[in-house]
């Protein structure tokens, strides 16, 4: 079995950075602290968790969809379900910087999370909320009666 | 003196927006009725299979839409069959060219015409019009037989309330047509009084043919208040044929 030595130059560059690391942003998933009830009120409209990792991403508060389902099983008390399980590469991810390590975290601009909270309301997935006048979605038929005696 | 623009119109497909357009077109002939028709579907162009002399309008051009208005420059009345999923479109250019604002200025008045059936949707679309257009436009109804005698989601509705009670809205039936006769007239591309001198069509079903055109007639002159212009006999042949 060959050995593979490390270069001395790059040795003393990872024991530098490891020297230099420190945590200065919180993890990602407590920064959606700030927007919890939020993400409790999709959740309850049926929002899924790559829904409301979009929604925030879009707004500019980076949050895969794992990010958001770990978030809701921590915070809100969500039970893990079997889909939970399956790797999901469908929301967008940091980039990592040139050295390896993860970007930090932006924190939420306020502006950020009045932007989020406004599209709270209009962002539930179509099926629950059809919009009325029909345009880009589906408009499903419902029937105002009226009341009894009326005619 | 009031101008006429009249829209057959209704977002759900096969309600019979273009079956009644060809008996309607065909009744203000028979009437010498002066008048324009434009049909404005391009996939389906059924009015203009019948009548040929039916102007088009592209939904796809938003100005195209203005030939409804410029119609009315030439005749007092103008019909215009709108094809299936044309409500947003139609609402749309009203909402641009400010509808109510055009009607003043050409001194017109709007009836919309809006076939129903048995089915939600079709009443789905009179609930969309009317809360859209109740204070530009009339409403005539008009239940369609073709599929069902029974219209009991439209009797029991809200919208059929106000139509009625606050609207002065008319209602109309457009009777069942046998399968058979329906599939002659489409064979031949005739109209009802067309067919009715035809040879194609034996004795019998000339006289069916006469006897539903005749059913129909009676209840579109129960709405002629609403349908036509104020001076409906102004001239004694309809515009189209006077190109």
């Amino acid at each position: 079995m060959n050995s593979i030595t490390i270069p001395d130059a790059a040795l003393m560059r990872f024991r530098d950075a490891a020297t230099k690391f420190t945590r200065d942003a919180s993890p990602r998933a407590s920064r959606l602290l700030a927007v919890k009830d939020d993400i409790a009120a999709l959740r309850k409209k049926g929002a899924s968790f790559r829904t409301i990792g979009e929604l925030l991403t879009q707004n500019g508060i980076a949050a895969s969809d794992t990010c958001v389902m770990r978030f809701c099983q921590r915070e809100l008390g969500e039970k893990p379900t079997r889909s939970a399980k399956r790797k999901s590469s469908a929301a967008p991810k940091p980039a990592p910087v040139a050295n390896g390590n993860a970007t930090p975290p932006a924190p939420i601009t306020k502006a950020a999370q009045a932007v989020f909270l406004d599209n709270l309301l209009s962002a539930v997935p179509a099926n629950l909320s059809p919009k009325p006048s029909g345009e880009g979605g589906p408009r499903i038929a419902r029937i105002e009666f009226a009341k009894p005696g009326e005619l | 003196m009031k101008k006429q623009l009249n829209l057959i119109l209704n977002g759900k497909g096969g309600v019979g927006k273009s079956f009644l357009a060809v008996n309607l077109i065909q009744y203000l002939k028979d009437k010498s009725i002066p008048f324009v028709a434009c049909d404005s579907d391009n996939e389906n162009s059924t009015l203009k299979r019948f009548h040929p002399d039916a102007e088009f309008i592209n939904l796809a051009q938003s100005r195209s839409l203005d030939n409804m208005f410029r119609a009315l420059e030439r005749a007092d009345l103008v019909i215009v069959d709108c094809r299936a999923a044309s409500t947003d479109v139609f609402l749309r250019y009203f909402a641009a060219i400010d509808i109510a604002a055009v009607l003043r200025t050409l001194d017109a008045r709007l009836t919309l015409l809006m076939p129903v059936n048995h089915e939600a949707d079709s009443l789905d679309q009179v609930q969309r019009m009317v809360e859209a257009m109740a204070d530009h436009a009339r409403f005539i109804i008009i239940r369609n037989q073709v599929h069902a005698e029974s219209f009991s989601l439209y009797d029991k509705s809200a919208v059929r309330v106000r139509l009625l009670k606050q609207l002065d809205a008319k209602e109309i039936t457009m009777p069942r047509m046998e399968e058979w006769l329906v599939e002659g007239l489409n064979r031949v591309n005739l109209t009802i009084t067309a067919a009715a001198k035809h040879e194609s069509f034996y004795l019998l079903d000339r006289q069916r043919l006469v006897t539903w055109q005749r059913r129909l007639y009676e209840q579109i002159e129960s709405t002629t208040d609403l349908l036509l212009p104020n001076r409906p006999n102004a001239k004694p042949t309809h515009a189209s044929d006077a190109k």
